[in-house]
């Protein structure tokens, strides 16, 4: 996957360079041939235009080398002259050689017959010429004079033609001129028209194939960018081109691909480390549900408590008074465990279940707790949690009362303070340090604290629910002036709250 | 493996649109361009290189006068007919600075070594020694509408004096009545010029052999005796007598017709004085119309031309031609107007 497009690259491989010269060189050659083109065809006008009046001059010449003729032969007839004898013939041979550039065809070209005339009258003419010298140099007066007199005229024909041809020509050539001039003017701006058009086509060339350089670049800036911000599950970038950038473009991809697998190796590890902890949390929370099973399935309060009552009945049936009241007392006792299983009772119940408590240790510690209640009637219809007033009496009876000296005395006193029932319970045991005190309301006590005969609710327990029923805080007060001063717990239930 | 998806797809595909049909805009104005430039440069080369057809003879057509439409008309036929025979005619002359005689033109066509000469020559013995110089060069001259007796010259195209004086003639026995007295004939001063009598003999007897129940009185007056311009003062000079005014006017060329035409027209005279005129001119046609003029002589001045040249032809192909040739005329008047108009319109004049 990877050496393919390497293999490819090395076969199609175009650098950047290459291509940069390659689009120049083009748009170069473009503009050049075209320039090169346009400047060849204005050059060919500009030398036409410089070549127009050639005609005229190359007239003007003929006619000077003929007055050249006629003047040099009019000397030799005057004069007899070697000097002009060769004079007219340097002349003569001058005008013959500029009579070839004429016309000597029929055609029907008005210009061009006129050449030809001129060309014949002119020869005519130089046979008259000629034939005047010899005469002269023969002496034949009679003869060279009526020549002389012919070459006259024809000289003058001859001048009426070249002159009446270069009038001709003069004015055509300065149409000429005219239309050549004026249309070097318009090419002129054509030809600005077409550079400015190939300028434009040529910007537009390059800043196509310019793009396809550029565009990878930045396909490429804008994939890292991504990838800097965090981005790892950008589309990879597509490998168009086979030059540098495609080169850095697939070592990008690979290191994307390469960082994706390794992050993703990196969270397969975490994942499966947490599921461990998991186990081990789980394994835990299990044990304590086996623990509690065992539990549950060990003590059975209904067959506790219908075992009891079979006890009470059989005490009734023997006529034991005192023993059917105590097993009675019992029964109730945990029949109160088992039916608080939506967790609230009336405060009357709670009370019934002081009662119950304390007559069983009565009966166990023959009597050795004196329980005095004053009970406000009004008050006890209102909703508690269960089990909230027998730990804290059991609470007084084990670590107020059991280590102290003398009689024992339990006061519970419920009774209407401002907004709130207040449900006192005091001892005359042996009072709590503040320590220990600051460290109940806190929570601190643990578990193993408690005592081995309790029924396993702790005062901690009871305060913790009491906050969460009433959602507040200030729902107990422990209160120990000191030493053998005795301790209260003092439980304040908000009035308003009396419907719940 | 998933490829990146284009960001903006639409809008690079417009992109790619717009450049392309950009790109192809420009390169097409560009290539238009270039080629309308070509087009330009190709017409401006062809313009300063004028194409020319070659011919084989080159002929020479000398006239006193370059700017009558008849000579014009002559020379046309002349050569239509050339342009046949693969001749180019040339109107001698024409394109000079100086306005030379006959006799002149006769001398530097010699000079040119031209092919042959058409001349309306004249009974002058300068003509004639020209004539007989050409002929001695082998130029073959042709004499046309006026011959030179006695020149070497090859052939005669002409209509004929003694013809044309007949149709003079017979068209003033058809405009006479017995009010008709006075018949004015305009002629030339080339008092040489046979042609002239022999025309004025033709009217003569005509008239005493088919109109002698007429009593005409027939006078001739020269009108360009002294000079450029001189004719048509003459011809104003005879209107300016009224008492003396001629019935009918013989002319016996075109000027001197359209300058009668103009003058009868000026005095105020139409109707009084008769013209019989000459050539047939759109002027001298629609003066004919309006009955200004009451009858011209038609000539075909195209067939003259045409018959130069094929004189010239045939004696350069076959050494030998025809001494005289005599072309038909025909009179114009109102009548026969619209008929000889759909002739000359059929025969693509």
């Amino acid at each position: 996957m990877i050496h393919k497009p390497v293999i490819k690259k090395r076969e199609y491989k175009i650098p950047i360079k290459t291509k940069l010269i390659l689009v120049f060189l083009m748009t170069t050659i473009i503009i050049f041939s075209v320039n090169m083109y346009m400047y060849m065809n204005m050059n060919y006008m500009i030398t036409k235009i410089d070549k127009i009046y050639v005609s005229n001059t190359k007239l003007n010449e003929l006619q000077n080398a003929l007055s050249g003729v006629q003047g040099k032969m009019t000397e030799y007839l005057n004069t007899k002259s070697s000097d002009s004898m060769e004079e007219y013939f340097n002349y003569q041979e001058n005008y013959s050689s500029l009579l070839e550039d004429l016309n000597i065809k029929t055609v029907n070209n008005t210009g061009k017959l006129m050449e030809k005339n001129i060309r014949n009258i002119s020869e005519s003419y130089m046979e008259i010429t000629d034939k005047a010298i010899q005469a002269k140099r023969g002496r034949n007066v009679e003869k060279y004079k009526v020549l002389y007199e012919e070459a006259c005229k024809y000289y003058a024909y001859i001048d009426t033609y070249i002159y009446s041809l270069n009038n001709q020509q003069f004015q055509n050539n300065s149409s000429n001129y005219e239309i050549l001039f004026s249309s070097l003017k318009y090419f002129e701006m054509i030809n600005m028209l077409i550079l400015t058009l190939v300028g434009c086509l040529n910007i537009v060339l390059i800043l196509i194939l310019t793009r396809g350089i550029t565009k990878p670049l930045k396909e490429l800036s804008e994939a890292a960018n991504m990838v800097a911000e965090g981005k790892l599950d950008i589309t990879l970038v597509e490998i168009t081109s086979h030059d540098e950038v495609a080169v850095v473009s697939h070592a990008f991809n690979q290191m994307v691909r390469n960082l994706k697998s390794y992050i993703e190796q990196l969270k397969d590890s975490m994942e499966s480390e947490s599921a461990m902890k998991e186990k081990e949390l789980l394994t835990a929370a299990h044990l304590k549900d086996a623990q509690l099973k065992y539990l549950q399935a060990q003590i059975n309060p209904h067959f506790l408590f219908n075992t009891l009552n079979a006890g009470a009945q059989l005490a009734m049936m023997e006529n034991a008074e005192k023993t059917y009241t105590y097993v009675q007392n019992v029964a109730d006792f945990f029949r109160y465990n088992v039916q608080k299983n939506n967790g609230n009772v009336t405060l009357e119940k709670e009370i019934e279940l002081v009662d119950n408590y304390i007559y069983i240790l009565n009966v166990r510690f023959s009597g050795d707790i004196h329980f005095n209640k004053k009970v406000d009637e009004s008050l006890i219809n209102v909703q508690v949690p269960s089990m909230i007033l027998q730990p804290i009496v059991e609470n007084c009876i084990n670590y107020g009362i059991r280590g102290m000296e003398g009689k024992g005395i339990i006061e519970m006193s419920v009774y209407r303070e401002d907004d709130s029932i207040c449900i006192s319970i005091r001892d005359n045991g042996i009072g709590m340090k503040q320590e220990k005190i600051k460290e109940i309301m806190e929570g601190q006590i643990k578990v193993s604290d408690l005592s081995s005969d309790s029924n396993g609710v702790g005062i901690g327990n009871v305060i913790s629910r009491l906050r969460l029923f009433f959602d507040r805080e200030n729902v107990i007060e422990i209160t120990s002036m000191g030493e053998n001063l005795g301790t209260e717990v003092a439980i304040f239930i908000p009035l308003e709250e009396k419907g719940k | 493996m998933k490829f990146r998806k284009r960001t903006g797809i639409k809008l690079n595909k417009v992109t790619l649109v717009f450049t392309g049909i950009l790109v192809i805009l420009l390169s097409a104005l560009t290539i238009t361009s270039l080629l309308y430039f070509n087009i330009q440069i190709d017409a401006v080369k062809k313009m300063s290189d004028p194409s020319y057809k070659e011919y084989g003879n080159h002929y020479v057509l000398i006239t006193d006068d370059n700017q009558d439409s008849f000579w014009d008309e002559v020379y046309q036929g002349a050569l239509n007919a050339g342009e046949e025979s693969n001749v180019y005619v040339e109107r001698f002359g024409e394109d000079l600075a100086v306005s030379y005689t006959k006799a002149e033109l006769m001398e530097m066509a010699i000079a040119a070594k031209v092919n042959g000469i058409i001349v309306e020559a004249d009974q002058s013995e300068e003509m004639k020694a020209l004539i007989d110089q050409a002929e001695d060069k082998g130029i073959p001259v042709v004499t046309v509408m006026t011959d030179c007796y006695g020149s070497k010259r090859q052939s005669f195209i002409g209509l004929g004096s003694y013809n044309l004086g007949r149709e003079y003639g017979r068209e003033i026995i058809q405009i006479a009545n017995e009010n008709t007295k006075k018949v004015l004939i305009l002629m030339n001063a080339n008092t040489d010029d046979n042609n002239q009598n022999i025309l004025y003999t033709g009217i003569n007897e005509t008239l005493s052999n088919e109109g002698n129940h007429l009593n005409l009185n027939i006078e001739t007056k020269i009108v360009n005796d002294t000079g450029s311009f001189s004719s048509e003062e003459a011809i104003r000079d005879i209107f300016i007598d009224s008492e003396q005014l001629p019935d009918i006017i013989i002319c016996l060329d075109e000027e001197n017709t359209l300058s009668t035409y103009q003058a009868v027209v000026d005095y105020n005279l139409v109707g009084d004085v008769k013209i019989i005129g000459y050539y047939t001119s759109d002027t001298i046609l629609k003066a004919i119309s309006q009955d200004v003029i009451s009858a011209t002589i038609a000539v075909d001045s195209k067939q003259i031309g045409k018959s130069c040249v094929d004189s010239l032809n045939e004696f350069i192909n076959t050494a030998h031609v025809s001494d005289f040739v005599t072309l038909e005329v025909t009179t114009v008047t109102q009548k026969n107007l619209k008929e000889y108009l759909n002739d000359d319109t059929q025969t693509g004049n």
